[in-house]
């Protein structure tokens, strides 16, 4: 019993000690975005939102914050529609092939992201889509579209493959069945594909930098201003970013959780 | 006056190379209730499929009221199906799995009430209607599956082993319930079903199928009386086979052979010649036991094995001298009159008349 509590001590303290490792960053980060003084120092100076004010006075940074979340936003929903697509022909065809095409949809986040972005930055440079917001979609779409599918192919599988064939039996059209069944079925997968993609996209620098040219997203613009100077407004900026990331994959995995819970109910 | 409603006619149907389902024609009148019965895989599922548009044919063509309807798709057919796992719509509560054929036929929603509940009330699922359909139970489900496919009230209705997933005593139950919706419907019923007893009980018609092609069509009676080769004496259970040799027929008696080297005594030989070699089937209820031989035609004395019991019927299987098989049909009030039990020796024996020939 005593080995049991120490056992239960030792591991809570590693635990403990992972999630600080993890975590003390990213809340000094946002601890000395409300500090008021210009250097991160222990004391704190006082409590100030001046660093705040300043990103978004900055029109720089307003513009970079602007590009993430149009980036962002179109991303989610092009490689959402994307990956429910692939899924869906997953699920319904059988044709020869079938597997290497769902392996090759899967594939961009597998490549290092450092030859994904070079690649992106010849090929649209060919096409002329380098340092358009475009091109930038473009890419993220290409690097997120597999999250997507990953997604919504889970709860795809487990609909019972008879369960279209049944509504086309009482008289759904192809078209009728996709709106009355597959879609509300999917919702929660599709929602959480939303969250989750927003969130790659938001936060992906690597590919950005590469091809962002003068539109850059707000990852990109971090980094051109630490080159230039340490400011306190970098953690103001690394805040806002890291809310905004963190609430998308927290709405994710609620939607995720939820259906895993009605899901379960079902066997 | 029966009038013909659907007809598939030579129809054939190949998966990947292999032959599901080949030469298969069949023609069920309006109202009738039949059974399309086999192992699993003998194409009864495949049949069905096509008839309700959701396989394409290779082969022959499939009319309703005379019409080709092989390019119709499964939406334009009115031909709901109940489904083996019900396939139930998951998210949906009980009512709106009920109401989902009449919503597709854009009916109003005063309309699709009545007849929803109307549907319910009938299937004794009204209490539920507003639960999902995952806290149902099996029975339950059965029930909501039926009320769905009939909601839109269609000439026919089809049936994928329905009662395959249902405990025993709840399957005879639904089996006296199909049988009385189907008499107060006269809704034409296709049947599928691997269990014999299922489409006796049920079926105006049966159609045996093995290996993609009808084995026998018939009345229950007519298939069980008179199995049209070994497969159907075999599958529809309680007969005795024997394989061998017809040795002498001279018009009224022959003389069969057993590969064992038993010689069996039969009335009438049908259409079979001496040195076919066909096989020959004694029904389990034809065979008696008696505890002494009394110098008649096939009289074998033998040893009980074992003693299956049902109710009060049993089924005693028997080992004759020269090591032959046989089945029984009994009553355990007859066994006790002898006081019979596993290893007693007896002496089985079967009128030559109650034996008959089949095709292999």
């Amino acid at each position: 019993m005593k080995a049991f509590n120490l056992r239960n001590v030792l591991l809570t303290l590693y635990t403990g000690l992972i999630l600080g490792f993890v975590f003390t960053p990213i809340v000094s980060n946002v601890v000395f975005s409300f500090n008021v003084d210009r250097f991160p120092t222990i004391p704190l100076g006082g409590f100030s939102l001046t660093w705040y004010e300043q990103i978004f006075s900055d029109t720089d940074i307003r513009r970079g914050l602007v590009n993430s979340l149009a980036v962002s936003f179109f991303t989610a929903l092009i490689a959402t529609l994307l990956g429910f697509s692939a899924a869906y022909i997953d699920y319904r065809y059988q044709f020869i092939g079938k597997v290497a095409f769902v392996a090759l949809v899967t594939l961009p986040p597998t490549v290092p992201v450092v030859i994904l972005g070079l690649a992106m930055l010849t090929f649209q440079s060919q096409v002329g889509l380098t340092g358009t917001i475009s091109g930038i979609i473009t890419a993220h779409v290409v690097f997120c579209t597999p999250f997507a599918l990953a997604l919504i192919r889970m709860r795809l599988a487990s609909l019972d493959p008879d369960i279209e064939p049944a509504a086309w039996n009482l008289g759904a059209s192809q078209g009728s069945t996709m709106r009355s069944i597959i879609l509300p079925y999917c919702a929660p997968a599709i929602f959480a594909s939303l969250s989750l993609t927003a969130a790659v996209s938001f936060d992906e620098f690597m590919i950005a930098w590469f091809i962002s040219g003068n539109n850059e997203t707000l990852p990109v613009m971090v980094l051109s201003m630490l080159q230039g100077q340490v400011s306190p407004r970098i953690n103001a900026v690394g805040s806002v970013v890291f809310a905004f990331t963190i609430s998308m994959i927290v709405l994710s995995q609620l939607l995720t959780i939820r259906r895993q819970i009605a899901g379960g109910k079902t066997d | 006056m029966p009038v013909t409603m659907l007809e598939l006619d030579n129809v054939g149907k190949r998966f990947d190379g292999a032959t599901a389902v080949t030469g298969l024609s069949l023609s069920v009148l309006k109202g009738e209730f039949i059974a399309i019965m086999g192992p699993s895989g003998c194409g009864k599922t495949t049949t069905l499929r096509m008839i309700a548009g959701l396989e394409e044919l290779d082969e022959g063509e499939i009319r309703l009221w005379g019409r080709r309807i092989n390019e119709d798709t499964p939406w334009e057919r009115n031909a709901p199906m109940v489904w083996q796992n019900y396939a139930l719509f998951p998210f949906m509560t009980v009512r709106r799995n009920v109401e989902f054929g009449l919503r597709q036929r854009k009916s109003s929603s005063a309309e699709r009430d009545k007849k929803s509940r109307e549907w319910m009330q009938r299937l004794g699922i009204l209490e539920f209607a507003d639960r999902s359909v995952e806290q149902l139970s099996g029975g339950q489900r059965q029930r909501v599956a039926l009320a769905r496919a009939l909601a839109t009230e269609p000439e026919m209705l089809l049936l994928d082993e329905p009662l395959a997933a249902l405990d025993p005593h709840l399957r005879v139950r639904m089996r006296g319930e199909l049988l009385r919706l189907h008499r107060e419907l006269k809704t034409t019923f296709v049947y599928i079903t691997h269990s014999q007893s299922e489409a006796f009980a049920m079926a105006d018609q049966v159609v045996v199928m093995n290996q993609g092609v009808i084995q026998q069509k018939g009345t229950p009676r007519e298939i069980q009386q008179s199995p049209a080769n070994r497969f159907v004496a075999d599958f529809i259970g309680g007969n005795n086979i024997f394989q061998g040799r017809l040795d002498v027929a001279n018009g009224r008696s022959a003389i069969f052979n057993t590969i064992a080297g038993t010689e069996l005594l039969l009335g009438s030989t049908g259409s079979f010649t001496a040195d076919s070699e066909p096989f020959m089937v004694v029904p389990a209820d034809r065979i008696q036991i008696v505890a002494q031989p009394n110098g008649q035609a096939n009289e074998f004395p033998a040893k009980i094995t074992t003693i299956d019991t049902i109710g009060s019927s049993v089924t005693v299987y028997l080992e004759t001298e020269s090591g032959e098989e046989l089945i029984m049909q009994s009553t355990l009030r007859e066994l006790d009159k002898d006081s019979l039990t596993v290893g007693s020796s007896v002496i089985a024996r079967w009128l030559p008349e109650h034996g008959f020939l089949v095709s292999p």
